[in-house]
C-alpha cells in the first residue's frame, strides 16, 4: 500500500518537473529578453543576467523615437490588414467553389493549388523578384500585399474547403429552391457556418504576414515602405554598440503578437493544430 | 451532311415546340447544358480573385523558375543564353551545394529533439492531467508565436562569447570550461542556430500531438484497464498506433520546414563563419541577390523544390486521409 503511494507520488512529482522544467525553458530567454531591455548598457555588460538595477523604462521610448519604429509598425499594419482582408475574400470564395462544385477536370485546379503548399517560397524567390520588376509593383506596398496574399492562399484555400465540405450540401438546394444564388448561399448559409475555419485562416495568415521576413526583404528596398520585422533586423546593424535599443525594439515588437495569442489563445492553438492536421 | 440535316430537324422540331408549347427531350438536353454552362460559369466566378492573384504570383513565377534555370543570365541584360542542363551541371559538380545539403540535413536530425519533446509533453499533459495544463501548453506554445527575427535576435545575444546570458549561466554553476563563443565557432554554429530553432518549435509539436490524442477513444483505454495493462502497455499498443498519422505528419512538416529554412540563419550568422552554416536557401539568396548568376541560383531552387516535393506529396496524402 505505502509502495504504491510512493510510486504514484513519485511519478506525479517527476510530471510536474517536467512539464514545469520544460514551461520554464519555453518562458526563460523572453523573461531575460525583457529584463536586458530594461538595463543600462553598461549594466547589461556586468550582470547580463539578473534583474535590473534600476528599471529604464525610457529604453522603450528611446527605442521607439530614435529608430522610428512607429513608421514600420505602421507599414506592417499597412501590409497585414489588406493581405488579411484579401486572403479571406479570396480563399472562401475559392474554397466554395472548390468544395460546391462538381465537374470533370476540377480536379486539375484543386491540384493547381493544393501545389503551391509544396512550393517553398525561397524557390520561387527569384522569378518572382524579376516578375515583380517588370510589372513595376516592385518596391511598392502593394505588391507586398499582393505577393504575401498569393502565399497564403494555397493552405487557406484549402482550409475553408474542408470546412465547407462538412456543411450538408442539402442546405444549399433548399437556398437554391427558394430562388436563390450561389451568392446568397455563400453569404447567408456556408460563411457563417464555416467560422471556425475563417478564424484559423485569419490567425495563420496573420503570423505569416506580421512575422515575415523574406518577402520585405526582396520585394522592399525604400527603408521607408520596410514591415517591422525587417527594420529590426537593420537595427542590429545599424546600432550595434547601443545593444540595449534594439533589445528594447525587439521587446516592443514581441508585444502585440504576444498580447493578441494571450487574448485568443484558443484559436491560435486550435487554428495552428488545424492548419497543420485537418 | 447528315449531321447537318439532322440538326435542320432538330431545330425545326424546337420552333414547333415553340409555337405548341410542348417540350420534347431535345429542348430539355439543350435547357441542361444551358444550366451547367451557368454552373460552370459561376464556379470561375468564385474562383477568379483567388485565382487571378495566385496564377500571377506563385504559379507564372513557378513556371519561369524553370526556364530560368536553363538560361545563364545576370538578371539586367536583354537576352539570356540558353544553356539548358549546364546550371544543374554546375551545381551538382559545386561543394557548396553538397555541403548546403549536409548542413539541412543536419539540422533535420536535430529537429528531431523537438519533436519528441512535444511528444513526451503532449502524452503527459494528455494523460497525466497535471493541475493547470492549460497554463502549460499556453506558455509551452508561446515562443512558436514569436516572429523569427525575435527569436533570432534573442539568441544571438545570448550565444554572445563575453555578454551572453548562456556563457553567464554556465560560468554560474561553476561550468566555466564549457562556454563558448557559440554562434562564431564554426563547429559548434550550425548546433547552436538548429538549438535555437528547437526551442520555437517543441510547443509547435506538442500543440500538434495533443490534436492528435484528442481523437483517440478514451474507451479504449479503460478497456485496457480492465484487461489489466499498464502505462507502458497502454502507450505501446493504443497511443503510439492512434498518433501514427499524426507522428509521420509531424516529421514531415519538420523536415519540409527545415530544408528551407532562411530567416534563421540570414539574420544571424548570414552562413559564416567560414561556410559553417551556410544552406540550401542562403546560397539561393547569394548566388540570385549578390552574385547575380540568376540561372544558377534558379536551378538551386529547382533543386531545392524537388528535395521537398515528396516529402510534401506525402504529407498532403496524409492529411487528406486525415486521423485514424
Amino acid at each position: 500500500m505505502i509502495r504504491r503511494f510512493c510510486a504514484t507520488l513519485i511519478s506525479r512529482t517527476s510530471v510536474y518537473v517536467f512539464v514545469i522544467f520544460m514551461s520554464f525553458i519555453a518562458i526563460a530567454p523572453i523573461m531575460i529578453m525583457w529584463m536586458a531591455s530594461l538595463k543600462t548598457s553598461a549594466e547589461l555588460y556586468i550582470n547580463p543576467l539578473g534583474l535590473p538595477r534600476y528599471w529604464k523604462f525610457e529604453n522603450f521610448i528611446l527605442a521607439w523615437n530614435k529608430s522610428h519604429l512607429s513608421v514600420y509598425a505602421l507599414n506592417s499594419i499597412k501590409v497585414t490588414i489588406p493581405t488579411l482582408v484579401l486572403v479571406l475574400v479570396c480563399a472562401s470564395l475559392a474554397g466554395y467553389a472548390l468544395a460546391i462544385f462538381r465537374f470533370k477536370g476540377q480536379i486539375i485546379i484543386l491540384s493547381l493549388f493544393l501545389l503551391g503548399l509544396m512550393v517553398p517560397s525561397i524557390s520561387i524567390i527569384t522569378p518572382l523578384y524579376y516578375t515583380m520588376v517588370d510589372m513595376g509593383l516592385h518596391d511598392t506596398s502593394l505588391g507586398l500585399i499582393l505577393v504575401e496574399t498569393a502565399a497564403a492562399l494555397p493552405l487557406s484555400i484549402y482550409l475553408m474547403r474542408s470546412s465547407f465540405l462538412d456543411i450538408p450540401r442539402e442546405l444549399r438546394e433548399s437556398v437554391l429552391v427558394d430562388g436563390g444564388n450561389d451568392f446568397d448561399v455563400f453569404t447567408r448559409v456556408m460563411l457563417p457556418l464555416a467560422r471556425p475555419a475563417v478564424m484559423s485562416v485569419t490567425v495563420l495568415s496573420f503570423l505569416q504576414v506580421w512575422n515575415g521576413y523574406l518577402f520585405p526583404l526582396i520585394l522592399i528596398n525604400t527603408n521607408e515602405l520596410q514591415t517591422m520585422p525587417l527594420a529590426l533586423s537593420f537595427l542590429m546593424g545599424r546600432y550595434q554598440t547601443d545593444i540595449v535599443l534594439v533589445i528594447a525594439g525587439t521587446t516592443l515588437i514581441s508585444f502585440p503578437t504576444i498580447l493578441i495569442y494571450i487574448i485568443l489563445q484558443r484559436q491560435f492553438i486550435e487554428g495552428i493544430a488545424e492548419g497543420a492536421l485537418k | 451532311m447528315k449531321k447537318q440535316i439532322h440538326l435542320i430537324a432538330q431545330f425545326h422540331n424546337i420552333r414547333q415546340n415553340i409555337d405548341t408549347g410542348f417540350r420534347d427531350p431535345v429542348s430539355i438536353r439543350r435547357k441542361i447544358t444551358r444550366r451547367s454552362v451557368m454552373y460552370i460559369l459561376t464556379f470561375f466566378l468564385f474562383l477568379l480573385p483567388a485565382f487571378g492573384i495566385y496564377g500571377t504570383f506563385t504559379l507564372f513565377p513557378l513556371v519561369r523558375l524553370f526556364i530560368l534555370s536553363f538560361q545563364d543570365w545576370d538578371g539586367i541584360s536583354r537576352y539570356p543564353k540558353w544553356i539548358w542542363l549546364e546550371n544543374y551541371k554546375s551545381v551538382f559538380q559545386s561543394q557548396d551545394f553538397w555541403l548546403a545539403l549536409r548542413h539541412n540535413l543536419w539540422w533535420v536530425l536535430l529537429a528531431l529533439i523537438p519533436v519528441v519533446l512535444g511528444l513526451a509533453l503532449a502524452i503527459v499533459l494528455h494523460q497525466s492531467k497535471p493541475r493547470g495544463r492549460n497554463i502549460y501548453r499556453t506558455i509551452i506554445f508561446l515562443p512558436y508565436t514569436l516572429a523569427i527575427v525575435v527569436v533570432a535576435l534573442m539568441f544571438q545575444w545570448m550565444y554572445q562569447s563575453k555578454t551572453g546570458q548562456l556563457n553567464t549561466l554556465l560560468r554560474l554553476i561553476g561550468l566555466e570550461s564549457l562556454t563558448h563563443n557559440w554562434l562564431g565557432d564554426p563547429n559548434t554554429a550550425l548546433t547552436s542556430l538548429a538549438m535555437a530553432g528547437a526551442w520555437g518549435g517543441y510547443g509547435f509539436c506538442m500543440v500538434l500531438f495533443l490534436a492528435g490524442l484528442s481523437n483517440i477513444d478514451p474507451l479504449l483505454y479503460d478497456a485496457a484497464q480492465v484487461d489489466g495493462a499498464g502505462p507502458w502497455q497502454k502507450f505501446l499498443h493504443i497511443t503510439l498506433p492512434g498518433l501514427a498519422n499524426t507522428l509521420n505528419i509531424v516529421i514531415l512538416i519538420v523536415f519540409i520546414y527545415t530544408m528551407r529554412v532562411f530567416d534563421f540563419v540570414f539574420i544571424t550568422t548570414q552562413g559564416g563563419p567560414i561556410d559553417s552554416t551556410q544552406v540550401l536557401a542562403t546560397i539561393i539568396y547569394r548566388e540570385t541577390f549578390k552574385y547575380y548568376n540568376v540561372g544558377y541560383g534558379s536551378a538551386l531552387s529547382v533543386i531545392t523544390l524537388l528535395i521537398t516535393l515528396l516529402a510534401s506529396l506525402i504529407y498532403i496524402t496524409l492529411r487528406e486521409r486525415g486521423p485514424k
